[in-house]
């Protein structure tokens, strides 16, 4: 009845080393560092959607990178298939677990080549990795995964360019090109929000769908915590390079512990004027990752901010079944966010 | 909630083409609305749907290839399309000041803030020298800002004390309506979440007429009296944001604010709007949504439907109406 | 096509004449010989003859057309200096884009020669080069092809560099495509989009620098009627009224120069703005 995880984090670090000049890395003894993503753990099951929120400067497109193997870790592991991703040296088998892991980024614009049409773009991957036998087989391909995308009228689009589509057809030819590798797991990084509202519900729920269908597993990466809600099954709060709270999506929804996810779902705007929604009580900005609060990095924000808080910094703990959250003070704070 | 103020802006039939190299793009192609005093209106629509060139029509900040083709603009009983420059100098910023979208760019980076804030002040002669430092410093704490940030460049000031500071120079000259585009655009969610409350609490504290333009309806719905949906450069629907949200009766409408998932009630799934944005150069014929409008009739494809009030306070721009209403 | 025609004035009219005279040029690289009225190699009875209706452009020293002359010399002047700019255009690109994609170690030894080489001005360097080669063709050629590498290079070099960047490279990655597919593919038509407007301009300053290697008496040696050579030739002789001889060459060169100027900046308008605004 446990599906296995297809992902499993395990401490996961990336610090960027922010030192410039030569003399500085010789004579600075601790070094400026950057620390993106500073010790996250969690799992992704098999068909799940983990939704991963945060606002900037959290850590959370860091972590997808990470998980698709763009960039190397500071230290940690991420399993794929119970495979150390990081401890691979054969670059044949590095390549191959490549094109089971895609990704889908924010500006569909950015992330497609001006030159080819949808018709070449989409066939790309096939001849780059010779899974056609000739042109015929080619066009039923790149014909079956535009309608499996909904991206439609097949005839019309095939000799676009990119720059005659709009944004939601854009991100679905990056989506179809990366369903054409038969990957197992996706990471979406902020997919919608740089297209227009309208559209974003088509490629939400054309997620969902492929989800249904292939048993995608999924990273959803986004700031929008409503956003995250609809997609995910369970969600990731970020903060500061760290995972504040975790569990399933509904109850981090309608029962939040961490002050931070109060917070962030209480500045969410409601499509209500009957509620009116009270920011929260939250001061200050988020501070920059080089120069982290000492103990928990929320305290300085937190309203509930003790001594302990400003000491020592709180574990990822499990409270309730499925449910994390890094506070020292859990079981003290009410649950502010009204229902 | 419709209070008898009297009408501040009146904006009657305002179209404004772009004439590109591509073709005639109609941004605003027949827009009606009023602004009263103390009132806030939310414009919402899509980008591109004219929004924007709505607003800069009024301010007349209009970039090359723009123009305003036809129509009226009449602010407190004065036609602003027939202000002369020096009377324009006056009326922007005295009379109506603009919350540019991305704002926070606007900054000059060389200076810092506070004489950014005085530039204004000086320029329109509302106060001199001194009064004017002291006018920027009760700015300052108004929008939330410790007052000694004056001394501060724009690079040392977080995204959201940035917004603040655009907002206190668009309150400089004491206008009596203020235009915000997109108020939200880069800041992170709780930051928006807090110069939104601020932008409405300084709404209703200093009585001023606001016309709030964004994607963004939800945030119209806490912030603003009453909401105008566009699309395709011609308003489809107004009134109060309760009525706007409770019986929404274009299809647009409707489809807009279910378009957005929701952290309230049951988790359902939702259903987008079909179609793409359309072509402003050769916007479709008859209503420019019967190509994504489940309703669409023949009547749509060749007819535009006029915005008329259908009920006291409540504009619509839809062929059929109560047909919609008895299907929901 | 299309970007053509939403075109502002100015740049259209700046491809039109520019090709207008380029094309006259070229068609005087291959066409010379069949349309000088004159050999241009005949010694007439007349020298130092005014320009008159029987010679267009007057005779030098020698009784010799000028305008036959100079219009033989095109294949010289223009010819010399596509080779060039095809020749370092070709480094250029080779160089540049193994740099700029790889970077690294090799980038970096590269970069350090290409800066040292570019920090001279180029024509000191192109003559410097000419000096040791000695007067000659291929001297020419060799000397002008690498005085314009190092700017090739670092054209190259940066537009690889700014490319690489984009996300679609890192799309393609993620398919696996390999970083050959992806020069050829993705990052090369960039260099094309960059290659008309980069050879008008290379012809400009080529057709200067061989006129100007041949002024100076160290590019094609006289008989060629280069222009360069041909107006250092009719220096002297203008202190006794002979002021076609410098007048005409120098025109040539003018020409040649406004036309290649003309055409590169009118295409660069063109194509530049209007790919922004197709996003």
């Amino acid at each position: 009845m446990e599906r296995k995880a297809i992902i499993k984090v395990r401490d996961l670090k990336k610090w960027f080393d922010l030192r410039e000049s030569f003399l500085e890395a010789i004579f600075s003894r601790e070094g400026r560092y950057l620390k993106a993503v500073d010790g996250i753990n969690f799992d992704i099951k098999e068909g799940e959607i983990f939704g991963l929120v945060g606002e900037s400067g959290c850590g959370k497109t860091t972590t997808g990178r990470l998980l698709m193997n763009f960039i190397k870790p500071t230290s940690g592991k991420v399993y794929f298939e119970d495979i150390d991703l990081f401890a691979i040296k054969d670059k044949v088998e590095l390549r191959n677990l490549s094109l089971k892991r895609q990704m889908i980024f924010q500006d569909p614009y950015e992330y497609l080549s001006p030159w080819l049409t949808v018709y070449e773009t989409l066939a790309e991957p096939l001849r780059i990795h010779s899974m056609v036998k000739d042109k015929d087989e080619e066009l039923d391909r790149v014909v079956e995964i535009m309608e499996i995308v909904s991206l439609t009228p097949i005839k019309m689009l095939l000799p676009k360019y990119p720059y005659e589509l709009s944004g939601g057809q854009r991100q679905r030819v990056v989506i179809a090109r990366a369903l054409l590798l038969n990957p197992i797991f996706m990471v979406a990084d902020e997919p919608v929000s740089m297209i227009d509202v309208s559209l974003r519900l088509g490629i939400l729920n054309l997620l969902l769908d492929l989800r249904e269908k292939y048993s995608l597993t999924c990273l959803f990466i986004t700031h929008d915590i409503a956003v995250a809600r609809y997609m995910s099954d369970s969600i990731g709060v970020m903060y500061l390079g760290k995972i504040v709270e975790k569990g399933p999506a509904e109850i981090i929804i309608k029962k939040p512990l961490h002050p931070y996810t109060q917070a962030l779902i209480s500045a969410v705007p409601v499509p209500d004027p009957k509620i009116k929604v009270r920011p929260p009580p939250i001061k200050g900005r988020i501070p920059t990752a080089t120069d982290l609060p000492t103990g928990c990095r929320f305290n300085p924000r937190c309203p509930y901010a003790k001594d302990l808080c400003r000491k020592k910094e709180p574990e990822l703990l499990e409270v309730k079944k499925d449910h994390a959250i890094a506070c020292h003070f859990v079981h003290e704070i009410t649950i502010v966010y009204p229902k | 909630m419709s209070r008898s103020n009297s009408v501040l802006l009146d904006v009657k039939n305002l179209k404004t083409h772009f004439f590109t190299p591509f073709g005639v793009v109609k941004a605003v192609d027949g827009v009606n609305f009023a602004l009263k005093k103390g009132i806030s209106l939310g414009l919402a629509g899509e980008s591109g749907c004219g929004k924007t060139t709505t607003a800069l029509s009024i301010m007349r900040l209009l970039p090359y290839p723009g123009r305003i083709v036809d129509g009226e603009i009449f602010f407190e009983g004065v036609d602003v399309l027939k202000l002369s420059e020096s009377e324009l100098t006056n009326f922007r910023w005295g009379e109506v000041s603009l919350v540019f979208q991305g704002a926070m760019a606007a900054l000059n980076p060389l200076f810092k803030v506070g004489s950014q804030i005085i530039e204004p002040i000086l320029f329109h002669k509302v106060a001199k020298k001194y009064e004017a430092v002291k006018r920027t410093r009760e700015l300052l704490e108004l929008v939330g800002i410790n007052a000694s940030r004056a001394d501060s460049y724009p690079w040392e000031l977080s995204g959201g004390m940035k917004q603040r500071i655009m907002i206190a120079m668009a309150l400089a000259c004491n206008p009596k309506m203020i235009i915000a585009d997109e108020p939200n655009t880069a800041l992170d969610v709780i930051v928006a979440s807090q110069v939104m409350r601020l932008i409405g609490d300084l709404q209703k504290k200093l009585d001023l007429s606001m016309l709030l333009i964004t994607h963004d309806i939800s945030m119209i719905a806490q912030t603003c009296d009453e909401l105008s949906i566009m699309y395709a450069g011609k308003i489809v629907e107004h009134s109060d944001v309760i009525t706007m949200f409770e019986y929404p009766l274009h299809p647009y409408t409707y489809a807009l604010i279910n378009a957005f998932p929701n952290i309230m009630g049951q988790k359902k799934r939702l259903e987008g709007i079909s179609g793409s944005p359309p072509d402003l150069i050769d916007p479709p014929k008859g209503c420019r949504f019967n190509p994504r409008c489940s309703y669409a009739k023949d009547l749509c494809r060749r007819e535009e439907p006029e915005l008329l009030e259908v009920e006291k306070d409540h504009a619509v721009a839809c062929h059929f109406v109560d047909e919609i209403l008895a299907k929901r | 096509m299309k970007l053509f025609s939403v075109a502002p004035k100015s740049a259209k009219a700046m491809v039109i004449i520019g090709t207008i005279l380029d094309i006259t040029l070229i068609f005087f690289i291959f066409f010379g010989p069949q349309i000088v009225p004159y050999d241009p190699n005949e010694m007439g009875d007349n020298p130092l003859e005014a320009p008159s209706w029987e010679h267009l452009m007057g005779t030098d020293d020698l009784g010799r057309d000028l305008f036959s002359r100079l219009i033989i010399g095109s294949k010289y002047s223009l010819g010399i200096s596509l080779i060039a700019v095809g020749v370092s255009l070709f480094i250029g690109l080779i160089l540049g884009s193994i740099s700029g994609f790889l970077g690294g170690f090799l980038d970096r030894v590269l970069m350090m020669l290409m800066d040292s080489l570019y920090a001279f001005p180029s024509f000191i360097f192109i003559l410097i080069m000419a000096i040791v080669l000695g007067p000659g063709i291929w001297q020419t050629a060799f000397a002008i092809s690498i005085g314009r590498v190092p700017a090739n290079f670092r054209l190259i070099r940066s537009l690889t560099l700014s490319v690489k960047e984009r996300g679609f490279i890192e799309a393609e990655r993620g398919i696996g495509a390999s970083d050959w597919h992806i020069i050829r593919h993705h990052i090369a038509p960039f260099y094309l989009s960059i290659l008309f407007v980069t050879i008008s301009l290379g012809m400009a300053r080529g057709t200067l620098a061989v006129s100007g290697l041949g002024f100076l008496g160290l590019g094609i040696p006289p008989p060629t009627p280069e222009w360069g050579t041909e107006l250092a030739i009719g220096r002297p002789f203008l202190l006794r009224g002979a002021w076609w001889l410098i007048t005409f060459p120098g025109l040539f060169v003018l020409i040649a120069m406004l036309g290649f100027n003309l055409l590169s900046e009118g295409l660069d308008t063109i194509l530049n703005p209007t790919l922004r605004r197709l996003k």
